[in-house]
Formats: structure tokens, sequence, C-alpha cells
């Protein structure tokens, strides 16, 4: 049985999470400020936390730092701050995800999922073969020709594969359209093909949990697309 | 460890080593020049350690008695000489002894009289009485008897009008002649031919010359003017015993048995002795031979080196040996003293004034008086010590010289007192010297001056009045000084003129540089530095309100700049904090829906309203992030990272994100793209985020199963990019009522969307330098979004 502390200053919001995640199976922890949670994740055995920033006696910003010093648990920032100045923050002093305000509870159910599945089994993994490249919950393994997120297997078309292999094969680098098409068709880009453009959306239709803020398969605009690498905090 | 130079033991030593030094240097520099004066100004000697006998100073001493002594002993020799002995019998020509203009030859004979007949002459009473009744200097030792004397002489000269003694005219005798009417009163004649002086004085002859019967008669036979024969002869008389008395004292001096100078003297050419003074058969160690030649005479003389006798030469000889061997000590001394004054001096003036572990420069009660108090104070003293030192010096030079006989001791004694005033001196000095470069140091050299202080009170005074005033006065005085400069003319005038000039040259150029400054800090103020101060370091009087006044400015714009920051944090802050209040009850009421949605609710109805919640709060959620969007763009609290990008990739990134889209509605997308990429500088999401609006706007107005023609292009300079479609509703409102914020295409508003999007993406378009247009007509609506493009 999974252990999940939510903590927000919010009872309403507190208590929906807890519908939703005990529907799906797991024991939900509840504090309404940074510093319940942090003595509550001293005494219980908690596997995630779910925490806001505005929050009265200790914020989320600080007791995530807190936390860290001595846990690395998965730890979601849920949060009505929506900036950018806001995520770059929480993700990183420590936090692995943020989810901004209204949420879609699908969503939020899906990235815990992720988290948990990452945080149990594919922390024991180790061993780096030549042909498995693996950034964060994404898995390629070019031996078997299988993707894998979050140790769940997803379905791609040969060139959505072959697109992604490059992106992975290469973290950091950003690709054009052009570059991407002759990569892979080894033929000249013609005008007007958007068909990379199309597949790119497909792909991460398939393996990012909300397809318009992908944690893997990136967009730089105007200039193509790329995947980042992670740092890992094993 | 570099403190301590700084310690008043360092400094006192410092100071004792510069008066000693300074004092050992000056006993050694006097030392040194007696020593150069003993030695004939030959250092080679001093150097080369030799002996008087070996020296020039000896030739010199041997020139200079050679041409001296020698020289008149000889002279005397021809007139009362004949064969080496006193002959009383000889004869004197007076003409040539008392060096008249007219001297014997062919056509006049000589004016001779015996050496004794002169000799009586020349010391009879009556003659002295002439003599000393018409005077030689001599005779007066107070100036005034002198001045009376000359007085009377003057008068005795007058021209007067007795006429020359007809008699002598008559017998054509140019005895008088009119020169010499001025003078007739002196050289008046009786019948007998003796010369009348006034008061009853006559210049009688006591004896007539060689061959003739009076001077008249010798007058007359060689027609030698008469007054000349007179001249000749009063001049030889007056002169006569004292060239008796000289010649006695050569006779002594040159005596072999008085001086160890041994001569010889030649005729001119000849080889023939004419006088010596070597003693027969004299033997002894000789000096070297000088040569002088005087008179035709040429004269060898060396010195008898065994010194027989204690003279002169014996006491140079003596003098110069002693002083030598004294060298080595002088050049210690001198060195010694050199050193020490340079480097002690040099110690002082670094030292001076700073004290261990104190930053400023301490100054002591000398330093304290006005300069000008100071220099007056110092010179006075300075006066005294001076003339102390000189006395004293010139005492120690005279014992020194002779100090190898009689002063050793008080030459020692001298050289103490020289020690001593010289060390007064030297810490007068330094007292004076210190106290300047002290005051150098602290800065306080000029702004401790009386000079300062009324400096100081005409600036006060200019200050207070007003610019215009000052100007004028300015003006005057210029004018003012010019006049004078003009008036006193020449070249005085002109050089006061010039430095006149000069100043206000120099005023002028100032004021320029003043102006630079002050313009210089306008152009980086209104630049936007608006902390920038302008230097008010020696700014003119008339530029300091400027400059100070535009220093405030800066200051004033600053704060209203500040606050205007302030002010658009606070909205930013506003719009933040507001929409965080939003969205979090916003968030309950999406999750809530949600779960009721979750519920298995039958009832259709309720069904109906939980679906309605669903989208009415999900279109909140919407409208809540586009105004806090539009309120950032729109109050420009957004910022852009410009990079260079290429819009034909941008765009088909969009179209691969709306694929779907536009197929679900049924519009099919015709695009039209240029083979090469248009390079444009912007912010690459911002710009995605204009497409997205632009083709959320086509998703949702578009006619659906229509053609949507989007287009990008290069025109000129830019990028120009183009969205054409079929509106479903029919607009009826003008393009730029669209743009502005919450109006919607579709006027009852019903369907979704906020109406902030083309707001949004206008806003964007321009805050990156972009044009935005829309076009309609009918029921086409086509936007056109340009951008400058980057090669």
């Amino acid at each position: 049985m999974m252990n999940i502390l939510v903590c927000d200053d919010d009872k309403e919001i507190v208590d929906a999470i807890e519908i939703y995640l005990t529907q799906e199976g797991y024991f939900v922890w509840k504090a309404f400020d940074g510093q319940q949670a942090v003595e509550l994740l001293e005494k219980e055995d908690i596997q995630l936390l779910i925490i806001d920033v505005m929050m009265p006696r200790l914020d989320g910003i600080r007791a995530t730092l807190k936390i860290r010093e001595k846990s690395s648990i998965p730890i979601i920032i849920l949060s009505a701050k929506s900036e950018d100045a806001d995520k770059i923050l929480g993700l990183n002093i420590g936090a692995d995800d943020y989810v901004t305000k209204p949420f879609n509870p699908l969503e939020l159910v899906a990235r815990v999922k992720s988290q948990m599945r990452r945080y149990t089994k594919l922390g024991n993994i180790a061993g780096n073969s030549q042909n498995i490249f693996r950034i964060g919950g994404l898995e390629v393994n070019d031996e078997r020709k299988q993707v894998l997120v979050d140790g769940e297997e997803v379905k791609l078309t040969p060139i959505e594969y072959n697109i992604l292999l490059l992106l992975i094969k290469n973290p950091g680098r950003v690709f054009s359209i052009k570059q991407i098409y002759e990569s892979i068709w080894n033929e000249e880009a013609l005008a007007a093909e958007n068909t990379v453009a199309v597949h790119i959306r497909h792909i991460r239709e398939k393996i990012e949990i909300n397809p318009k803020e992908p944690r893997y398969l990136k967009v730089v605009w105007g200039i193509g697309y790329k995947i980042d690498k992670i740092n890992s905090k094993e | 460890m570099e403190k301590n130079r700084y310690t008043k033991t360092w400094k006192g030593i410092g100071l004792a080593i510069n008066i000693i030094s300074v004092s050992i240097l000056a006993v050694s520099l006097i030392a040194g020049a007696v020593l150069l004066h003993a030695c004939g100004g030959d250092l080679s000697a001093i150097l080369g350690n030799r002996t008087y006998e070996t020296s020039s100073a000896l030739q010199q001493d041997l020139l200079y008695t050679a041409s001296c002594d020698v020289g008149d002993y000889l002279w005397q020799q021809e007139y009362f000489e004949t064969n080496g002995t006193f002959d009383l019998k000889k004869n004197v020509d007076a003409l040539s002894f008392s060096g008249s203009d007219y001297q014997s030859s062919d056509q006049i004979e000589p004016l001779e009289y015996t050496v004794e007949e002169l000799k009586n002459w020349s010391g009879s009473a009556e003659f002295r009485n002439i003599l000393s009744y018409y005077g030689e200097d001599f005779q007066y030792f107070y100036y005034s008897g002198y001045d009376e004397a000359y007085d009377d002489y003057l008068e005795r000269t007058e021209v007067t009008e007795e006429p020359v003694d007809a008699a002598l005219q008559e017998e054509g005798n140019t005895a008088a002649t009119e020169d010499d009417a001025d003078n007739t009163d002196f050289w008046r004649f009786n019948k007998d031919g003796s010369l009348i002086l006034s008061d009853g004085l006559v210049f009688r002859e006591q004896y007539a010359p060689k061959g003739y019967d009076s001077l008249k008669d010798y007058s007359v036979e060689t027609n030698v003017p008469l007054e000349s024969c007179y001249e000749a002869l009063y001049e030889t008389l007056a002169s006569f015993q004292y060239s008796i008395a000289m010649y006695k004292d050569s006779l002594e001096r040159l005596d072999p048995d008085n001086t160890n100078l041994r001569y010889t003297a030649k005729a001119d050419g000849s080889d023939k002795i004419v006088s010596t003074n070597i003693p027969e058969g004299e033997q002894c160690k000789k000096s070297d031979s000088t040569f002088a030649y005087i008179n035709e005479y040429e004269i060898e003389a060396y010195v008898n080196t065994d010194y027989p006798v204690e003279d002169q030469f014996w006491e140079n000889a003596n003098s110069y040996n002693y002083l030598v061997g004294k060298v080595g000590i002088m050049f210690a001394g001198l060195l010694a003293g050199l050193i020490g004054t340079v480097v002690s001096l040099i110690y002082l003036t670094i030292v001076s004034g700073h004290v261990n572990g104190k930053e400023e420069i301490a100054l002591c009660w000398v330093d304290l008086p006005k300069l000008e108090l100071a220099v007056l104070a110092w010179g006075f003293i300075g006066t005294f010590v001076v003339l102390a030192i000189i006395l004293t010096g010139d005492w120690y030079a005279d014992t020194l010289l002779w100090s190898y006989k009689y002063y050793e001791a008080a030459s020692v004694l001298y050289a103490i007192l020289v020690f001593l005033t010289v060390a007064a001196g030297a810490a007068l000095f330094l007292t004076g010297y210190l106290s300047f470069v002290r005051r150098i140091k602290a800065k306080q050299l000029w702004e401790n001056s009386y000079c300062h202080l009324l400096a100081g009170m005409i600036k006060t005074i200019i200050q207070g009045v007003k610019v215009s005033a000052k100007l004028m006065t300015a003006f005057g005085l210029y004018l003012l000084f010019t006049c004078v400069c003009i008036l006193i003319g020449g070249g005085f005038g002109l050089f006061l003129g010039l430095i006149l000039n000069a100043f206000v040259a120099w005023v002028i150029v100032k004021d320029a540089f003043a102006r630079q400054k002050i313009m210089n800090g306008l152009e980086r103020i209104s630049g936007g530095e608006l902390d920038y101060k302008i230097n008010l370091d020696d700014m003119n009087i008339l530029h300091l309100d400027m400059a100070e006044q535009i220093n405030q400015v800066g200051t004033g714009l600053e704060a209203a700049v500040e606050q205007s920051l302030r002010n658009e944090r606070m909205k930013t802050d506003l719009i933040t904090n507001v929409s965080h209040d939003i969205k979090t009850p916003l968030t309950s009421i999406i999750n809530y829906v949600d779960l009721l949605k979750r519920e298995n609710i039958q009832n259709e109805k309720a069904k109906g309203y939980i679906d309605i919640l669903d989208q009415k709060s999900q279109r909140l959620k919407h409208l809540t992030e586009d105004l806090v969007e539009a309120s950032k763009i729109s109050s420009g609290n957004v910022t852009l990272e410009l990079v260079q990008m290429d819009f034909n990739e941008i765009l088909q990134q969009a179209l691969g994100e709306f694929e779907e889209r536009f197929q679900n509605r049924g519009l099919k997308t015709i695009v039209k793209l240029p083979d090469t990429p248009l390079v444009i500088l912007a912010d690459g999401r911002r710009i995605w985020r204009i497409l997205e609006n632009l083709f959320q706007n086509v998703v949702k107005y578009a006619l659906p199963d229509t053609r949507v023609y989007v287009e990008a292009a290069q025109k000129g300079r830019n990028m120009v990019f183009t969205i054409k479609n079929i509106s479903e509703n029919p607009l009826n409102i003008n393009a730029d009522e669209l743009t502005e914020r919450f109006i919607r295409g579709d006027v009852s508003r019903s369907t979704e969307g906020s109406g902030l999007g083309l707001s949004i993406a206008k806003n964007l378009t321009t805050l990156q330098k972009g044009e935005f247009d829309i076009y309609l007509d009918g029921d086409l609506f086509k936007v056109t979004v340009t951008f400058g493009l980057i090669k």
C-alpha cells in the first residue's frame, strides 16, 4: 500500500485530491501547512508528497528544502503560482514535478503514478547498455525496438520511433524540422513539409502525460525540437 | 618592519647625521679651498702628493717674484747703479724717469741730473714743502682731508686771464700754448724762468740740468715745452725719494743672505749676464727654473731648496707640504660629509611628517605659522647664521693656511667653531626645509598662508555676487588692466599685457572644460544613467550652480523612475495576487465538478447541469489565464528572450500542432512557404503564442469545410505572414475593434473563448517590434503579421 501525503491550506482541495487518490488505491495522509507535513513525514512511512506553496507557518518551498535534507521521495508541487519563475524555483529546489492550479484531476493522478513507478521500480535499475537510452522515465531500448515510459510500454510507428531515437540519442541538441526529415527519410526536405511537426505531435500525445507541457520531447519554437538531459537524483 | 622607519629614534639619528655631515662637509670644503689655494690651484699636485719643490705653486711663486721683485730691481739698477754698485754720480734722465711725453732722441737731448743732485733736491725741505702743498694721495689719511686738497687744487687750476709770460713767447718758446690756457695759473713763469706757484711759492731750480744753465735754457735749446720740462722734473723729484727707498729694499730683498731666490738676468737676445745674485760657487739643491721676460730682459730664477734662509719660499714649502699631508683627511671628510648629507637629507625628506601608525602627516609647532611669517623668520635668523658661518669660515681658512707654523691649535679651534656655526646653520636650514616638506606633504603649503586666506576671502566675496554682476566687474577689471598695460607701454607693458591675456585665456579654457563636463553629465543622464553625478571638484563658480542643478535633476528623475517602477511592480503583484486568489476557489470548483461527473448520476437534468458547470468552470479557467497574460503584456511586464529564429520552422511546428484540430473542423490548409529560412529576432515562445492564438481563432471562427490560406514570404527587408479564412459568422465590426480586448467576432459571446486572443496576439507582436494588421472584407478575415528580417 502506497502512502501519499497531501499538504494544502485549502481543506476542500485536499479532500478532493484524497478522493481521487484513494480511488486509485493509495492511502492518503493529510496536512494543512508545511510544518505539519515535515513532522508527518518524519513519523510515517510515506512514498510521495503533494504540497502547495502558499501556506501558513511553513511555506511549500521551505518545507521542500527541509524535506530534501533527509529524504528523496518524489515531491509534486501543486500551486496557483503559474509563472515560469515559480516553476523553475520549485523544480530547482528539489521538486520532481510542478502542477498548476486549476488542474486536471486525471493529469494529476497520471503524474502521481508516473512518479511512483519511477521511485519504486526504476530507481533500482542499474547498468547502461550501449543501445538503451534513458532520460528520466523515458526509455528507448534500441535492441528490442521498445519504448517505455515510466515502465509502461508505448507503441510508436516506425517513423515516430526513429524520430524519438534520434532525439534521445542526442540529448540537449536541437534538431530543426529539416534536419529531422533528412535524417529519417534520407532525402532533401521539400518545402511545406509539416509531416515532421505532425509526427512530433503524435509522439508527444503518446509519451507525455500532458502533451501541452511535455517533460521529455520539447519544442524550441522557431528552431526545432529536442530532448533535454535530465539530472538524476540518485 | 616598514613602520620602524618612522620612529622618533630613527628620525633623531637622521637629523643628527645630517647636521654632523653638513658641518664636516663645510669644514672639509674650506680646508680643501685653502689647500687648493696653497697649491696654486694645481689639483694634480694634491692628488699626486707632490712636494712644494716639484709643484707648480712654486713655479708660480717664482714667476711672480721674478717678474716683480727682480724686474723692479733691474729697472732700479738702470737708473742708480753703475757696474753693479750705487753710483751717486750717475746721470738720470728726468724725461725717461718720469715717463714724459717727450723722450730724448736724436733731436732732443736728455734732461739730466745726477743721482746725488736729485736725491738732495727731492729730500730738501723746500721741495718737500711744494710736494706736500700740492698733495699726494698718500699724504691724506682721512678722506675729508684729501677732499679739501682736491677742492683746493681745482680752485687753483682755474683759468685766469693772466697772459703768458710775453718774454717766453718772444723767444719763440712754445712753453705756453692756447691749449694750456686752463693751466696757466700753474705754469706761470718768472722772468728767470722759474715757475710761479700760487700762494707765493716758487719752484726754484736748485740744480741746472747737465750741460745747460737752466731749465729755460734747456727748453729753448731742445724745443721741449717748458711746462713739460717742469712736469718731468717735478714728477721725477716727487717720486725720487720713494724710488731710492725701493732700491734699497730691493738690494736687501735679493741679497742671497736674505732670500732663497736665485736669479740671473740677461739682456734679451744676448748671453751676457747683466745682473745676478748667485753667490760665487754656490752648490745647492735647486728647484726647477722659471723664465720671465720683462723690459727686454730675460730673467731665469730658481729657488735654493736647501733653504739656508727662512724666507717666503721656505714658509710656502712648509705650509704646502703640511697641507698636502692632510689631503687624505680632507678627502675623507669631504666624502663622508657629502654622502652623509645627501643620504640623511633624502631620508629625512621621505620620513618627515610620518608617524608610526598614523595615516595623516604629523605637523609640529614649526609648521603652524603662516607661510609668509615662517619664511621671513627663517630668513631673518638665517642671515645672522650665514654671517657667522662666513666669519668663522674666514678665520679658519686663515689659520689653516699658517697652521703648520703657528696656529695648529688655533686652526683646530677654528675648525670646531666652523663646525658649530655650520651645525647651527644646518639645524636652522633643516628646520625650515623639513617644515616646508611637511607642509607640502600635508597639503598645507599653500593652505597655511596669508595669500590663501586672502584668496579665500576674495572668493567668498565673489561667490556672493550674482553672475552678471560678476561678469561685468571681471570685464571692467580686464579693460582697466589692458589700459594700464598700454599706458605703461614698451616691452614691459607688452609683457604685462601678455600675462594678463594668458590669465584670461586660462580662465576661458577652464570655463570650456567645465562646460564640457556639464555636457558630458547631461548626455549620460539623458542616456539613462540617472544616478550619474557631475564631478563638482574645482568647478568654476559660474558653473557650479548649473552642475548642482543638473545633479538634482538626475536625482529627481531617478526618484520618478523608481516611483514608476514601484507602481509597475505593485500592478504586477496585484495581478498575480488577484489571479492566485481567484485560481484557488476555481480549483475546488473544477475538482468537485469533476467528482460530480464521476458520480453516476442518473438524473438527466442533473447531468446536464453538471455539464454546464464543467463548461463554465473551464471557461473561467481560460479567462483567468488569458486575463493575467493580457495584463502583463499590455503593461509591458514581459521579459523577452530575443534569439534568432526561423519563422519558417515555427510555422511548420505550429501547423503540425493544429493539424488535427483543423481536420476536425474540415478546414483545409493551403500553405505557401519559401525554400529559405526567414530569420527574425524574436522570442520563440511568444511567437508560438501569437500563432497559437491566430490558429485557435481560425479553428473557432472559420466556416467549416473551407480553405485556410497560410502564407509566409520575404518582402524587401521584412518577413510577411498572412492567414486568410472565411468567417463563420458575419463580422459587423471593423478591424480595429476586433483587437480591442474582450471583443469577439461572435457578438453574442456565447461560444468559448475570452475575446482576448487577438488582443494578446497583437500586443505580443508589437512588443517584439513587429506589425499586426487585420483586414475585413465581407466574410473574409485576413491577418497580416510583419517582422524585420535578420540576414
